[in-house]
């Protein structure tokens, strides 16, 4: 949890648990804008994101006093966020006869017009957004878990639902494809990296 | 993962991203509604299952030793 440590962390969940709305306000506090810039560059929507974080917020609101003593907010709070995206999608495909583009890992193809036009200030901010945007489902999810959020790689793979490995190689693939579509030289880097160790 | 920020330009870049902002009026309308259902939520149930569980073992095994003992005449 960022900017907190484990023990006030487990005396925010046992206070959770208890009913104290005050707790309620603090992990809002802390995970409220984190988690709206999560969905928001998952989802590439501004309402959308929105309307998901009403709903986990909600569902913790609802899941409180059965949370357990050990819990990891965060951690839980992002798997509440990405199976709502999930299942946000999931219903969009239904409703989309042309959604063959958002299955799995293959690639939207034509990414619709940026919504970040009310956050991105700089040139190599739009560029940047642009790159993780244009990103497979899968691969952005990780990289906004792992990269941007500061979650370990075993706990987005918790959150995502897949092994410790499979989170490695796609965050590799994310890397990678970022790197490409950002024209940094990731073989010459990695190669760099190895000289240093 | 372990990677050396200072070589990473892919990490140099995601550092540049902004921070969205959340609507703030909605924040704290949905803020508000979670503290109601709060004020709301019962308490969660006392499960007696396993309580009531515990004590028929407990009773039955009591019960076990008891007859053991009377049919060795101890009793």
């Amino acid at each position: 949890m960022k900017g907190m440590d484990r023990d006030s962390e487990l005396a925010l969940v046992g206070r959770l648990r208890a009913g104290d709305r005050d707790a309620f306000d603090a992990v809002h506090d802390c995970f409220n804008t984190r988690l709206f810039n999560f969905l928001a560059r998952l989802s590439r929507r501004r309402e959308v994101a929105e309307d998901l974080l009403e709903e986990t917020w909600l569902r913790l609101v609802a899941r409180a006093a059965y949370l357990q003593p050990d819990t990891r907010l965060g951690p839980w709070l992002f798997t509440v966020a990405h199976n709502l995206y999930v299942s946000y999608r999931r219903s969009r495909m239904l409703e989309d006869s042309h959604s063959a583009g958002l299955i799995g890992l293959w690639p939207s193809g034509s990414v619709p017009p940026s919504p970040f036009d009310w956050a991105v200030a700089s040139e190599a901010g739009r560029r940047i957004e642009a790159a993780i945007g244009a990103l497979p489902v899968a691969y952005r999810e990780a990289l906004l878990l792992v990269l941007v959020e500061g979650l370990r790689p075993a706990e987005a793979a918790g959150v995502c639902g897949i092994s410790p490995e499979a989170m490695r190689q796609r965050l590799s693939r994310a890397r990678a494809a970022l790197a490409a579509s950002l024209d940094v030289d990731e073989p010459a880097l990695a190669a760099l990296r190895e000289l240093r160790t | 993962m372990i990677v050396d920020d200072a070589f990473d330009p892919v990490l140099h870049s995601i550092s540049r991203l902004g921070v969205l902002t959340p609507d703030e009026r909605r924040a704290a309308q949905v803020r508000e509604r979670c503290r109601a259902q709060m004020r709301r939520a019962p308490k969660p149930e006392r499960r007696l299952g396993p309580v009531l569980f515990t004590g028929l073992c407990l009773f039955y095994v009591l019960a076990l030793v008891l007859d053991l003992l009377r049919l060795r005449g101890l009793l």
